[in-house]
């Protein structure tokens, strides 16, 4: 066996005997199948009025019942997760964008900018995290946009800093020494060496701004900040039941079950992956 | 030690100039002004200008920040373009309020965590451990404003123990208040205690297997003991650590809880504010609520440095 096959093997079992990996992995891909193809096979619908029965209980036509326009719970769910899980993607692709380049512009060049950029991402950390939602809906309206600019503003600073901190241990490493010395660009430095170096700490934390992502678009759509109709996000469907729950509950019940289906597959995972990459590494939160 | 409390209060100041600028200058921006929301589409061109002149809203951008900020320092807060009571009345009614709500989720969050997390970490492995610690994953994975409904339909509705909404002057009516502020406190506190009981089972796991404490067991102390005085107080800076960052987390929680159940204090009053576009009330509010944060967030600082004497600013 070659080594790189060995050490390929190596990785295998230990994914395999690492049990919330497995598990984790296991309710992503149900979730992620369930978004990309579940929309299909639903019976109705997300905007489909079937006014006939309208705040239905679950029946055997509509096993999650109907909600207040006689819409079919169960076909918003699922297309729920398709709105929901795209949102948290985009989150964490503007996040990582963003926290990046701060991070390892900030790390890598050092002096005066690293100090500006570390106040600027303090001065952000000082405020709450929905302060600053409310702020830009304020400016933008709400809507899916509002809701994906302001989470990755909050969820940037930590990539950041994640990223600064390789960046800066990184820095002073012989190779990077050695790239500098034979005439290599900075930014083939940045990508060759330092990203692909910090990989590993930006996935962990990537998957939990997955899932803090959902929990704050949930929050953000249930004020009224966030997604805004008849967009069917799981926090969507929750805002929309404000005012019939009390008599029809299963409006509460099905769309939250699914926000704690898929915070939990990607909190999960996001602990499983860290156990993996980084057995040292203390749970936080 | 006050050299760095000098310190942090300045940078505190400087943070919350920044927001206030922020927040003037993108609430002007905005579309849609105050007067055609509070008097329809066509009011009286007269009265118009009569409102802009009497608020300054004629002047330039600039001009309006340096007017406000003027007053703010002079302790001129304005008053509600809704209902002209003054912005400090009604914050001064409701931060005691919101507080009550943090600071019991918290006090909830601790006293519910210690047994757990302490439990969890010396029977490391076993059922009680596993039992806990999913209990806590599956708490994190619960929207707050969530379990607040799930809590209005058991307890108010199915049992009708506590009241679904509203507000009691502890004064007035103790019993009253207490079953008022139990459901939103619950409600936030569990979601504490999950993420202080994780910290805590780890940290003292990290602990329990120093040498420090095999020598404590060694000398032959109670168990007990061990647990309670070497190994705790020793796990407790990273649980300071997350209880300073779930601050952060709880006030922005709060806004929803605050709506969920009607409660009246800072976060329905932003979110009443801000669908009425009520500048002056909007401003305060949020720099208030800014303000709280930074200040609870160095309470915390401090007190780390009180029980870990390690720690020297």
């Amino acid at each position: 066996m070659s080594n790189k096959s060995r050490a390929r093997s190596e990785l295998f079992t230990r994914i395999v005997k690492n049990k919330k990996l497995v598990i984790s992995l296991v309710m992503v891909t149900i979730l992620v199948m369930l978004a990309i193809f579940g929309p299909m096979f639903v019976p109705y619908g997300y905007e489909q009025m079937n006014t006939g029965e309208r705040l239905a209980p679950p029946n055997q036509n509509n096993i999650f019942g109907t909600d207040h326009f006689g819409r079919d719970l169960f076909s918003r769910v699922v297309y729920g997760a398709r709105y929901s899980l795209m949102i948290s993607l985009l989150v964490v692709i503007f996040s990582n964008i963003i926290g990046i380049t701060f991070g390892v512009s900030a790390g890598y060049i050092g002096g005066k900018f690293d100090i500006f950029a570390m106040r600027v991402i303090d001065i952000i950390f000082t405020v709450p995290w929905i302060l600053i939602a409310i702020l830009v809906a304020m400016s933008i309206g709400r809507g899916t946009q509002t809701v994906i600019i302001a989470l990755s503003i909050v969820y940037s600073p930590q990539v950041a800093r994640v990223i600064r901190g390789t960046t800066l241990s990184l820095k002073e490493k012989e190779f990077i020494e050695a790239g500098k010395i034979s005439g290599e660009k900075s930014l083939s430095i940045i990508f060759r060496y330092i990203l692909s170096n910090s990989l590993g700490p930006l996935i962990v934390q990537s998957t939990m701004v997955m899932a803090y992502t959902m929990l704050a678009e949930a929050a953000l759509s249930y004020l009224g900040y966030g997604i805004a109709p008849p967009t069917p996000s799981w926090g969507l469907l929750l805002q929309d039941a404000t005012r019939y729950y009390i008599k029809s509950s299963y409006l509460v019940y099905f769309p939250g079950a699914a926000i704690m289906f898929a915070v939990l597959s990607f909190s999960f995972l996001g602990d499983g992956l860290r156990d993996l990459l980084d057995p040292k590494f203390s749970p936080l939160g | 030690m006050g050299i760095y409390i000098l310190k942090r209060i300045g940078v505190m100041l400087i943070t919350l100039v920044v927001i206030s600028i922020i927040i003037f200058f993108l609430i002007h921006m905005l579309p849609g002004d105050p007067i055609t929301i509070l008097y329809g589409k066509n009011p009286n061109p007269e009265l118009i200008e009569r409102i802009q002149k009497f608020y300054g809203l004629d002047l330039p951008i600039y001009q309006q920040y340096f007017r406000w900020a003027g007053n703010v320092l002079q302790g001129d807060f304005g008053a509600s373009l809704r209902d002209g009571v003054p912005v400090l009345d009604l914050i001064k009614e409701r931060i005691p309020r919101t507080l009550i709500l943090c600071f019991g989720a918290i006090i909830f969050g601790i006293i519910f965590s210690f047994p757990a997390g302490i439990l969890a970490a010396w029977k490391k492995g076993g059922w009680l451990d596993f039992s806990l610690t999913s209990y806590s994953l599956v708490m994190l994975s619960v929207p707050q404003f969530w379990l607040g409904l799930f809590f209005i339909l058991l307890f108010s509705y199915k049992l009708g123990w506590f009241p679904s909404s509203g507000w009691i002057y502890p004064g007035r009516d103790f019993i009253g208040f207490l079953k008022i502020i139990i459901m939103p406190i619950v409600a936030t506190g569990f979601m504490e205690a999950a993420v202080i009981t994780r910290m805590l089972r780890s940290s003292m796991i990290d602990v329990l297997s120093a040498d420090y404490i095999t020598l404590a067991r060694a000398k032959g102390n109670p168990e007990r003991r061990v647990l309670m005085i070497h190994s705790v107080r020793n796990s407790l800076i990273p649980v300071i650590t997350v209880i300073g960052f779930l601050i952060g987390y709880l006030l922005g929680g709060e806004i929803v809880i605050e709506k969920v159940f009607n409660f009246p204090g800072m976060g329905s009053l932003i979110v009443f504010s801000t669908s009425f576009r009520d500048y002056p009330v909007i401003q305060i509010s949020i720099l208030f609520y800014a303000a709280l944060f930074m200040v609870i967030n160095l309470i915390i600082d401090i007190a780390y440095a009180l029980i870990d004497p390690t720690i020297r600013y």
